[in-house]
């Protein structure tokens, strides 16, 4: 077997966020128009390692994704152990635009799924003009998840009688498509089972309670400033695609993809079958 | 249906290391049927509830066309988790939550055995 070394280079970034300083860790690869690309809630940036592979993507674009504090390699901040981490809007918005400021990203294309396809509407609305265009995979602007209680009330993502790494990926097996191949399935589950405590759950609070968009803020949002395109798998039970559709009716000139076949980790879970929704719509945007 | 489950699960060596230090009992009901499932360190076992059946933890309840959608080797979208039946409503959870996600990883490896083909 010959070795491969893959051209992603990783660095990290010290950043100051809303008065703290963070070690944040980005890969990139590619040459072009820069697309920065958000993970799901308890993931990491590893959920973009096939686009970050991809030749023909990275003939177009600059491809950048980074570990939010907390997740991946960026550790949390000085003091940690005595916090209990929650993301907000305000944080997650802090978050981006410092990254994208220190890297001096010019008008990047944001793409982000999950709490990311949430964050792209955040960052649309307050910050379009920043923005080449926004693609929100999994995007939708909120609903009451059953699940929620168990979450917040019952804690069992983090509480040292459950074994949180375990009850990560068993919670989140299910919004993978059953079509999707056994290698990006478990390697998905994987990237959830080395979550550190409390990120995830710390994660849906962003996702379940503070991003809430059904607010009627997603009218703020002008698809002439930032472009807004949402793909959605059918096999999410979370992120309909009747929530996506929903953020559809509520935002003119958004674009909407339907991926059949995909979960709520298209990047990860099946990325041969993504990118074959995914190159249309960066060829559009490229194009623009 | 469920002998066929308890033997496919027992049968699998994946399915038995999940279950090594695992000691649950569960209630399954497909319609108007009733099931305890039995964990005891990595044996699975199932009985009609009542008499004489273990106390379970907590219940998982849907209609008989639902578990039939789940145990489709290719389910729809929407019937093809434990979870994905709970979110859109047409799965109940009853007792105590806490085991159920404690132990959801095996519960799943378990009812997944109702399955005779194995999803990709």
């Amino acid at each position: 077997m010959t070795a491969t070394i893959e051209a992603v280079t990783g660095h990290y970034v010290h950043l100051e966020i809303s008065g703290r300083s963070y070690r944040v860790y980005f890969e990139q690869a590619g040459e072009g128009i820069p697309l920065l690309c958000l993970h799901t809630a308890g993931a990491d940036s590893r959920q973009y390692r096939a686009i970050l592979n991809d030749p023909e993507i990275l003939s177009k674009y600059r491809v950048i994704a980074f570990d939010l504090p907390w997740h991946g390699r960026s550790s949390p901040p000085d003091g940690w152990q005595n916090e209990t981490y929650q993301l907000t809007t305000d944080s997650y918005m802090a978050t981006i635009l410092a990254f994208k400021e220190a890297l001096g990203l010019e008008r990047p294309v944001v793409m982000g799924c999950s709490i990311g396809g949430r964050a792209v509407l955040h960052l649309a609305i307050r910050h379009g003009k920043l923005f080449r265009a926004a693609i929100g995979l999994e995007s939708h602007a909120g609903y009451d998840p059953l699940m929620h209680p168990l979450i917040a009330d019952i804690g069992y993502l983090n509480r040292p009688d459950v074994n949180g790494q375990e009850a990560a990926a068993a919670t989140v097996s299910g919004l993978i498509s059953p079509l999707s191949p056994d290698p990006e399935r478990w390697e998905t589950l994987w990237h959830y089972m080395q979550g550190g405590p409390g990120a995830f759950p710390g994660d849906l609070y962003y996702y379940m309670v503070d991003g809430d968009l059904r607010n009627g803020l997603l009218a703020q949002l002008d698809t002439k400033i930032c472009p807004l395109f949402l793909l959605t798998g059918d096999y999410d039970y979370s992120a309909t695609v009747e929530r996506t559709q929903e953020v559809m009716r509520q935002v003119p000139g958004a674009q909407f993809r339907l991926m059949p076949g995909l979960g709520h980790f298209p990047m990860s879970e099946n990325p041969k079958l993504f990118m074959s929704y995914l190159r249309p719509v960066l060829d559009e945007i490229a194009e623009g | 249906m469920i002998s066929e489950m308890v033997d496919r699960a027992n049968a699998d060596p994946v399915v038995r290391r999940q279950a090594h230090f695992v000691r649950l009992a569960f209630g399954l009901e497909i319609g108007a049927a009733s099931w305890v499932i039995e964990i005891d360190r990595g044996t699975v076992a199932g009985v009609p509830a009542g008499d004489g059946a273990p106390v379970p933890e907590f219940t998982l309840s849907a209609d008989e066309a639902s578990w039939a959608d789940f145990a489709r080797p290719l389910p729809p979208p929407g019937t093809h988790d434990v979870l994905a039946l709970f979110e859109g409503g047409r799965l109940k959870i009853t007792g105590e939550a806490l085991p159920l996600m404690r132990n959801l990883a095996v519960v799943k490896a378990v009812l997944a055995k109702l399955r005779q083909k194995e999803m990709a």
